[in-house]
């Protein structure tokens, strides 16, 4: 059960009663972020990709996947932190109208039932595209709001 | 019973009748005597209204019957279709546009002070005009049914209405009552599917919005608050109606596309090598028709742009008080739909500023011997794979000593550019933002207000401006627009090993090419500057000419242009995407703010 005065974002999403958490986390610094799911349209090795001119360093390129234009984003780099020691794996999302690949080291998928949540330790403080963080099993994973996520990324270019 | 599935259909029905019903009415204000025109907009209003009570919307039933009413008394020639008159009617357009706006966005269809006017106008006019009883709207309750004329739309197919519902079922068709029953309904066909259906007239479920006992008691002016001038961008072609015989040739096409496939897929690997190629070219050619045909199907008539034109510059002098016509050649032309509604807007730009600014008001022409009706003309013809749209007016001109005396004061030209300003150099200042939307001068000198917006517009799909006046004579702005601006000409370089895009239109190859004074293009795209001298690209842009040097030139090519990811759609520089032959991204450039942006920092 989670007691709903820990949690420190987001309270309103935080089920009562039977909590289930259905993610696939990459590892951001010494912790992980998880997307929700059902967001997730594939995970894939990424071929090299086209330098975007003029962008920010988080945008790692672009590729073309499926006939669709794909933009790299590196999240460890957004968010301030060193970039990932390696970029083997992509996790490709879809948000209403733009799917975002983000690069990473590797991918764990998460199904869990129960979290504890945790204060954000490692994150930028304004980070409030973090929906909850929670410890589920040994991994601190902070559930990612795409929506925001994207609105910042937006942001920031 | 469930109407929802007939939603769509009444709304594009209607709005095309609408559309239909104000190119009419601004012949018939030309032409007075052309009865035709009453009787196609009567039947045209008459359709309306049918489908409009068959949907339950009530206020378009009472204000569409209204309206009828006095179309009667001009079909009977007892009243004049005169500005006023026509005033109204267009009045009640952009109401009953409104009513079905609601309609589309699936918000309910409500009366409202406008609506009641309108409804109390038309019906003090007929009363004004007409000797016989008049037809009153029918009361709450009391809609026609069997017996009224409306069921010759609707006669006899049950599908559409509960026949639980009917009130004493007409068997009989009923006697001519009125003037529009003995109309020529020459071709009811074109009402599309609903025109098709019939039965016999629905009661409305929808209470009137007020008793008729509390309308107020019409006069014959003043009563209807004007509406805005209709400038809303009125192109909808969210739903394209294509022939079946279309869609059927394209199934046969995929058909074909994957006998070949098959084909393909069956051959042993010892007949690859023959067989195979003969096989790929047909795929090939199966394909390039297949794209043909998608690209065709968005191809509209400019009509679908045009038509609302006059009624346009109409609203638009007499709130200017001034008198003007345009006259439209060559929209027969068809154009991708992105297009056609892109430049919806521009064009409503263009055709105020011409009326706004462009014209002198009658007394003014009068005094310098130009006719009182200032004359506007829109021509549209193509140009290799281009549109091009170019509105002439005979108005003043623009000011070109004034404005460039302007860009002097803010530093834009020197003295010695603005003594010699060229046609690019006017078109550049006139679409700049800074001197067209904050000077005076440029106001009074006719153009400048949105100009920047309808330049970005039509740049932003590969289109080009370009403008020419003459003091005294008019202006001509001149819209070059790709007919297909899926499919794009551009120059394909090399830079610091990745590929870059640059529209063909900004290439000027008769530039003289001095690489020595030409500007690197790498470190402009985030690469170290070049080590080894490239080719040169004559670029021509609003800012001027330049001289861009490259690793390495690999030619022009058709592309198909997507546009940028959202996500980096904020980054400078760049105006769309295209795939090269293996299928990796490419970025096309966007050289104006390219250089803009590396000035700035």
């Amino acid at each position: 059960m989670i007691d709903p005065q820990l949690t420190h974002r987001n309270r309103e999403t935080v089920q009562l009663e039977t909590p289930h958490y259905a993610l696939v986390a990459a590892p951001l610094g010494r912790e992980w972020v998880g997307f929700p799911a059902e967001a997730v349209v594939d995970v894939f090795s990424p071929s090299k990709p086209v330098r975007v001119p003029r962008a920010p360093a988080w945008v790692s390129g672009v590729i073309q996947r499926e006939g669709q234009m794909v933009t790299l984003v590196d999240l460890s780099t957004f968010c301030g932190l060193p970039p990932a020691a390696a970029m083997d794996v992509c996790i490709r999302v879809r948000v209403p109208d733009i799917q975002i690949a983000f690069v990473c080291e590797r991918v764990a998928h998460i199904d869990a039932v129960d979290g504890l949540p945790v204060p954000i330790i490692e994150l930028p403080l304004d980070a409030d595209w973090v929906d909850e963080s929670l410890q589920i099993g040994p991994r601190t994973v902070h559930c990612i709001d795409l929506a925001a996520l994207t609105s910042a990324l937006r942001e920031g270019i | 019973m469930d109407l929802t599935k007939y939603l769509r259909l009444y709304v594009s029905e209607t709005q095309e009748n609408l559309d239909r019903v104000a190119v009419i009415l601004l012949n018939l204000e030309r032409q007075p005597d052309q009865i035709d025109h009453v009787n196609t907009v009567l039947r045209l209003f008459h359709s309306m209204k049918g489908m409009s009570g068959t949907m339950g919307y009530r206020p378009i039933y009472d204000l569409t019957h209204v309206i009828e009413d006095l179309l009667e008394v001009v079909a009977e020639g007892r009243l004049k279709p005169n500005a006023e008159v026509i005033d109204l009617m267009l009045q009640a357009i952009d109401r009953i546009n409104r009513w079905v706006a609601d309609v589309a966005a699936n918000r309910p269809v409500v009366n409202d002070a406008v609506g009641e006017a309108l409804v109390s106008q038309f019906v003090a006019y007929r009363e004004a005009n007409s000797a016989p009883p008049i037809s009153a709207a029918p009361a709450p309750g009391q809609v026609p049914v069997a017996e009224d004329e409306d069921g010759m739309l609707f006669t006899g197919d049950l599908d559409l209405f509960d026949s639980d519902s009917l009130d004493a079922p007409s068997t009989q068709p009923p006697p001519p009552r009125s003037t529009r029953d003995t109309l020529p309904y020459e071709d009811q066909s074109d009402s599309g599917e609903f025109g098709s259906l019939s039965g016999p007239f629905v009661p409305f479920d929808v209470p009137h919005s007020s008793p008729p006992g509390l309308i107020a008691p019409p006069t014959l002016t003043g009563t209807v608050p004007r509406p805005t001038q209709n400038l809303e961008p009125q192109v909808r072609t969210r739903t394209l109606r294509i022939r079946t015989a279309w869609l059927d040739a394209v199934i046969d096409r995929v058909g074909g596309l994957r006998t070949v496939m098959e084909q393909l897929l069956s051959l042993e690997p010892s007949a690859l090598a023959t067989e195979g190629p003969p096989l790929l070219e047909n795929l090939s050619r199966g394909l390039a028709l297949l794209n043909d045909d998608a690209v065709g199907v968005r191809m509209v008539p400019l009509t679908l742009l045009t038509k609302r034109l006059p009624r346009v510059v109409r609203d638009l002098c007499r709130e200017a008080g001034k008198r003007a016509s345009i006259e439209i050649r060559g929209d027969d032309e068809r154009l991708d739909r992105a297009v056609v509604e892109a430049i919806d807007v521009p064009l409503t730009h263009l055709l105020r500023n011409a009326v706004d600014h462009g014209l002198e008001d009658p007394q003014r022409r009068r005094d310098i011997g130009k006719a009182t009706e200032g004359q506007l003309v829109l021509v549209c013809r193509q140009e290799r794979d281009h549109l091009v749209l170019e509105l002439t007016d005979d108005g003043k001109g623009i000011d070109t000593a004034t404005l460039a005396q302007r860009a002097v004061g803010m530093g834009l030209l020197t003295k010695d550019e603005a003594a010699h300003l060229r046609d690019t150099d006017l078109t550049a200042l006139v679409c700049l933002p800074g001197l067209s939307s904050k000077s005076e001068v440029t106001t009074l000198a006719g153009r400048g207000v949105g100009m920047d917006v309808v330049a970005e517009t039509v740049a932003s799909f590969g289109g080009t401006l370009t403008l020419e006046t003459r003091t005294g004579l008019g202006t001509t702005v001149r819209l070059t627009l790709p007919r297909t601006p899926g499919v794009t000409e551009v120059m394909v370089v090399d830079v610091g090993q990745q590929l870059f895009a640059i529209l063909a239109d900004a290439v000027n190859e008769r530039l003289p090419i001095a690489p020595a004074d030409a500007i690197d293009l790498a470190p402009l795209v985030d690469f170290p500057p070049s080590t080894t001298p490239g080719p040169g690209i004559g670029i021509e842009t609003a800012l001027g000419a330049h001289v861009l040097r490259v690793d390495r030139v690999v030619g022009q090519q058709q592309v198909v242009l997507k546009p940028l990811d959202p996500l980096l759609a904020r980054v400078e520089g760049l105006s769309g995407m295209t795939l090269d032959l293996f299928g990796e991204p490419v970025f096309v450039l966007d050289i104006e703010r390219l250089l803009a942006a590396e000035d700035k920092a």
